[in-house]
């Protein structure tokens, strides 16, 4: 079994919401980039402030569809994350936490099991159909090093039942790097982890920046993020947007000690090649 | 557990600072010597490779303040560490973290408010080269040049309890030396415990434990105590500070079997540390399974005086481990 399949074995067959990791390695910072920003093929939907994770009442709702639970096969098991369908020359990327594509590090390894993308679920529900990924990537100081500051990762899934392809079953959230930190995020999931179910999309809407994690100065690549939102296991992955719906960061890990702060990568430079990699995939 | 042995990257090099011959020169005429017991020091290099990452070269220099304080200035990787610490008796450290410049042959970050860093190295003319018995491993894999860092370094800690300027500083570029290279521990490769415990026997009788901590949002704290023969006091703080990060570590070992007192059911424990510790915490847990961790205990940190250790938000713990290291990593 692989490491980060056991890991999320312990953490109750949730991969998502893992407890922190260390993996400590010493690389140059890359210098700063030019803003980059890839417009959504979906408009945002109006959101109140709440740092809890409130249910969306409509995952199948113009603006939440995109948002969606990943299944996927590692070591024998099944495990949950979240993830979000973002627009790319291809149609078809969704964006997730780098475990939950590879288990990370040297000595860790991609996922080779089934692994599918259910956009809009809810209580079994699949009201776009099912995704299936057909081809897998994290950043590759993820792979590298295990850096939870890098944990982003991609995925290119095939055509749903229909015959559809992912942005034009549920459209895509634009992406945006090389931003300043200090935004106002939206942050979307779906929790498994008590006092959650798995079975319902959720959002901590308008929650800002509180900093970076202290321990993210200590592991190589740009300083992740932190936010206000109680998620727990199977929130991993969740998109976080900010204004005008662009995906700007994902949800990688809590401790459990503050289940109420929710901390996700920041997108730089190595996330945007990990985002050309994946629009480039036929 | 690897949360704090990465808390204790930060203090490795510091150790490395203070143990090299080399800052003899550059160090006040009383030296510094961290208090931690040899076990631990040498638990704190296995475990970080001597320095706390696999870097190629590690510059840093050394300035006093006039109050007594030693401020350390470290690269690492891309971080670049201020390391404040208190006179000869160094069992409590400060370590302010920023992204920076680092290269062999320049120093520079900032620390907001509380300062920046700005220097260039500036090589001994008789080039002088410091070497240790090259065993590489830990400190032996390492070679100094020495000289001298020139430009702008000003700090002023948390309401000027520490304030430093200096345009130039003796200091150091220490670097892996060529016949280590190749045997160089790889980025975020760790030194298993399995050998260096069971050589000193120091696994053996299960030793009472006290752990508390607490955590909300990007700042958290920790207090731990071991009951040996030499027990051991931790505590230790993080927070992140806008664009820098702010560590503080204090280490002590006692070997008065009044410091910690825990009962044979452990329902109850009282600890009372010495310096930079004070005052006293008592552990209790009632049958309905209540914990109570109450007591004017504290720490002093540099920039952080009388840092309480007890009360919420801690949540406290006492338990038995054979391993002495266990609560603390």
């Amino acid at each position: 079994m692989d490491s980060g399949a056991n890991e999320a074995g312990r953490a109750g067959r949730s991969p998502g919401r893992r407890e922190r990791r260390h993996c400590f390695a010493a690389a140059a910072e890359a210098a700063p980039a030019a803003p980059l920003r890839v417009p959504p093929l979906a408009p945002r939907l109006g959101a109140s402030a709440s740092a809890t994770f409130e249910e969306v009442s409509d995952p199948a709702a113009t603006g939440m569809r995109q948002n969606g639970s990943i299944f996927f096969e590692a070591g024998g098991g099944l495990y949950r994350c979240s993830g979000t369908s973002v627009s790319a020359p291809n149609s078809s990327v969704v964006f997730t936490a780098g475990h939950c594509v590879d288990s990370g590090g040297r000595h860790g390894h991609g996922y080779t099991g089934r692994w599918i993308f259910v956009p809009g679920y809810r209580y079994g529900q699949r009201p776009f159909g099912v995704f299936p990924a057909k081809w897998l990537e994290a950043t590759n100081g993820w792979v590298a090093t295990g850096s939870e500051n890098l944990d982003v990762g991609a995925a290119v899934v095939g055509r749903n039942e229909r015959g559809q392809r992912l942005a034009a079953a549920v459209g895509a959230a634009g992406i945006a790097f090389n931003l300043r930190p200090s935004q106002v995020f939206d942050v979307h999931g779906y929790p498994a982890g008590p006092p959650f179910d798995g079975e319902t999309q959720r959002l901590c809407a308008q929650t800002p920046f509180l900093g970076h994690d202290p321990e993210s100065f200590l592991m190589t690549g740009p300083l992740n993020l932190a936010v206000d939102c109680n998620v727990t296991g199977g929130a991993s992955g969740g998109g976080w947007t900010i204004a005008g719906n662009l995906l700007n960061s994902v949800t990688d890990y809590g401790f459990p000690d503050d289940p109420a702060t929710d901390f996700g990568a920041y997108f730089g430079k190595e996330v945007a090649r990990l985002y050309k990699r994946a629009g480039s995939v036929r | 557990m690897r949360a704090l042995a990465l808390r204790l990257l930060l203090l490795a090099p510091v150790l490395a600072l203070l143990t090299a011959p080399a800052w003899a020169a550059a160090a006040p005429p009383t030296g510094s010597r961290m208090s931690a017991p040899a076990q631990l020091r040498e638990l704190v290099r296995e475990r970080t490779g001597q320095g706390g990452s696999a870097a190629r070269f590690r510059p840093s220099f050394l300035v006093e303040s006039h109050n007594g304080y030693l401020v350390a200035v470290g690269g690492d990787g891309d971080n670049v560490v201020v390391y404040v610490l208190y006179g000869r008796h160094a069992d409590s450290v400060t370590g302010y973290v920023a992204r920076g410049v680092v290269t062999p042959h320049r120093l520079a970050a900032s620390f907001g408010k509380f300062g920046r860093v700005s220097m260039r190295f500036r090589e001994a003319r008789n080039r002088t080269w410091e070497r240790s018995n090259r065993d590489c491993r830990g400190s032996g894999q390492f070679e100094n040049r020495l000289g001298t860092f020139v430009g702008e370094f000003n700090f002023r800690g948390e309401g000027g309890y520490v304030s430093v300027q200096a345009r130039r500083a003796k200091g150091q570029v220490s670097s892996v030396a060529p016949q280590c290279q190749g045997r160089r521990r790889r980025a975020g490769e760790r030194v298993t415990l399995a050998t260096h415990p069971s050589q000193n026997g120091f696994f053996g009788p299960e030793r009472p434990y006290l752990l508390s901590d607490w955590r909300s949002g990007v700042h958290s704290a920790r207090f731990a105590a071991v009951k040996d023969r030499e027990s051991i006091f931790l505590a230790s703080t993080e927070q992140a500070h806008g664009k820098f990060a702010i560590f503080r570590l204090a280490l002590q070992v006692a070997t008065s079997p009044k410091v910690i007192e825990v009962s044979n059911a452990l329902t109850s424990a009282k600890v009372s540390p010495p310096a930079p510790f004070s005052g006293t915490g008592s552990y209790r847990a009632a049958p309905d399974g209540t914990v109570s961790w109450t007591g004017p205990l504290t720490v002093n940190f540099p920039g952080a005086p009388r840092y309480p250790l007890t009360g919420p938000p801690f949540a406290a713990s006492v338990g038995t481990t054979p391993d002495p290291f266990f609560p603390l990593f």
